[in-house]
């Protein structure tokens, strides 16, 4: 069975080909503050990596294409392409990881040969036309039906060449200005309709015969049909011409992706009245930049707590936090670093030690992105990655500051799942890992809180929130806002803690 | 004429893409390969185009919620195209 792989240079070429700058595929740190935690293969990307693997065949051509992006492929890994015989002059397509569908295709052929790429047509480059390098960004309220956007799209001709050799397009039947076509839409969704803040999901794409050769540029119109507010999806309609002549009509899906807000101090005031009880004290927040992190943090500065806030790599939302809480009666402090290095964790307990900061708090907020994985052995690898590294976090932490935290008879609270309630719900079936990760941060804590004697743990179970890593088109039905979980935490972590060295508290079950 | 119930399965194996798939009243989403979040959702529309039918945001959560089944649809499907 042929399998294909991306390469972050696959990525480029294909958005240097298609104009499709869209950052959720070429932006590693736009992607890493996502749900999905790098850069995500285009959809049309891959769809044509899977085409290239079909047996060639210079006797037929493409005639339509339908084209499902049920989950997002990902660089460095290998995904199977399955292809079958449909109906007549049918083929299906499938691209599998670990037992799951991720991609799948529909093409009808009719008989016919594309014109051989090397055959050339007018190049692009010979028509100027203007290209955005930054994606539009509509709201909601703006994709209303009857918007509609024209204009001149020509994918360019040196890159598309490239493409068209990186993955055996010669001889699949299509031509480089059907292939145009294709890098359109995925151009037009990424880039204009809604853009910046477009999830592809489908794609209908239907030739008409004989007019796409090799010819470009093509001109396009493209028109809102309706925005789906249950899900957020929007579906369009495009008409693409070649010199006046209608050649090619599509029919395309997009989730738009809702923007996360910043945290409330408003609704945690809301939630969480002001106290002196944690006046004085310093507070590690691990992860404390965005989602409940930056709620907690909020909300034990608005206690009185000097708060040190971890990020990793979001320093403008680290900062921006900071300024936003600078009238608040606890101080911010922001520290950069990767929780999960020992040797930073080591100097920043070195470097509170100098400072004659006493540690108090401890709150292991931060995890890795969590994808679905299925149960399949190809998926084993990346689980175990996983679950190292969500391990990593809590651990690395936890023992550098341990002895910090008996001596100031502290405590450490670790930000865990309502998965692992006993009264959880069905399990989610692609969450094998995630469930892994918390039961091993869990069952670490359980033992450190064994072994001391001073310092006290809180495992910390909430319910699914209202953050980056739930923001999928169906992640936040149900969520709940991290305001909410922050103050519960923060009002338990007031209260002097029970007379034993571990407590659960279950927010999932409310 | 085709039942609801046929109808149902056919959508779900054209969604699925998978002709083997066999629905009964039974039937949850962890029975079925595949059938995630945005499997659901396509579920969903493939459903109000097949029947002409439009789903509210509450009753796609029930479809969603621990305890519904195939049987839950078929019964909501039924009570919509009366």
């Amino acid at each position: 069975m042929p399998t294909i792989r991306f390469s972050p240079g696959d990525l480029d070429l294909f958005a240097e080909a298609s104009h499709d700058c869209n950052p959720l595929h070429v932006s590693p740190l736009y992607a890493r503050k996502t749900a999905f935690g790098e850069p995500i293969v285009f959809g049309v990307l891959g769809a044509l990596a899977a085409l290239g693997t079909v047996p060639p065949d210079a006797a037929r051509l493409v005639s339509s294409l339908s084209l499902s992006f049920r989950h997002p492929l990902f660089c460095n890994i290998d995904y199977r392409v399955t292809v079958s015989q449909g109906e007549s002059r049918t083929m299906k397509i499938a691209v599998e990881d670990a037992g799951r569908v991720m991609l799948t295709g529909r093409v009808v052929f009719r008989p016919g040969q594309a014109p051989l790429a090397s055959a050339g047509g007018q190049p692009a480059s010979s028509v100027p036309f203007e290209v955005p390098r930054e994606p539009r960004m509509f709201s909601a309220a703006e994709l209303k039906p009857g918007l509609t956007v024209t204009g001149k799209y020509g994918p360019a001709p040196r890159a598309l060449q490239q493409l068209f050799e990186r993955w055996r397009l010669e001889n699949q039947g299509m031509s480089l200005g059907q292939i145009g076509a294709l890098l359109w839409c995925s151009y037009l969704v990424g880039m204009h309709l809604p853009g910046r803040q477009a999830l592809f999901s489908e794609l209908r794409l239907e030739f008409c015969p004989e007019i796409l050769g090799n010819a470009l540029p093509l001109s396009y119109r493209a028109e809102v049909q309706d925005l789906d507010e249950r899900f957020n999806l929007l579906r369009v309609t495009g008409d693409v011409h070649f010199d006046q002549r209608l050649c090619a009509r599509a029919e395309l899906s997009a989730f738009v992706r809702s923007e996360v807000p910043h945290v409330s101090r408003g609704a945690l005031e809301e939630r969480l009245t002001r106290s002196t009880v944690l006046s004085g004290s310093t507070a590690l927040v691990i992860g404390g930049s965005r989602g409940l992190g930056s709620a907690l943090v909020a909300a034990l500065a608005s206690q009185g707590c000097h708060v040190l806030l971890n990020y990793h790599s979001c320093a403008a939302e680290a900062a921006t936090l900071q300024e936003c809480l600078c009238d608040e009666s606890g101080r911010v402090s922001l520290v950069q670093g990767d929780a999960s290095d020992v040797t930073w964790t080591q100097q920043l307990r070195a470097d509170l030690r100098d400072q004659g900061r006493t540690l108090n708090l401890l709150f292991c907020n931060a995890a890795p992105a969590l994808r679905n994985l299925g149960l399949a052995p190809d998926a084993v690898e990346r689980m175990c990655t996983f679950v190292c590294s969500s391990f990593a976090m809590v651990c690395t932490p936890i023992a550098a500051f341990h002895d910090s935290l008996e001596s100031s008879a502290g405590r450490t609270i670790l930000i865990s799942s309502s998965v692992l309630s006993d009264n959880a719900a069905p399990l989610p079936k692609n969450w094998v890992h995630y469930i892994a990760a918390k039961s091993a941060a869990e069952g670490y804590v359980r033992a450190v809180a064994s072994q001391s004697l001073r310092s006290n743990y809180l495992i910390v179970r909430p319910p699914r929130m209202q953050t980056e890593m739930t923001n999928t088109p169906t992640g936040h039905h149900g969520a709940v806002p991290v305001e909410e979980v922050a103050a519960a935490i923060v009002r338990r972590v007031c209260q002097p803690p029970g007379g034993r060295p571990l407590e659960i508290l279950d927010l999932g079950d409310r | 004429m085709q039942s609801v119930e046929n109808e149902i399965q056919e959508v779900f194996c054209e969604v699925l893409q998978d002709d083997t798939l066999a629905l009964t009243e039974s039937t949850t989403a962890a029975d079925v390969d595949g059938w995630d979040s945005l499997i659901h959702i396509n579920l969903i529309i493939a459903l109000e185009r097949r029947f002409g039918i439009k789903f509210a945001t509450a009753e796609i959560s029930r479809l969603n919620s621990a305890g519904a089944n195939v049987g839950t649809l078929y019964e909501l499907v039924h009570k919509k195209i009366r």
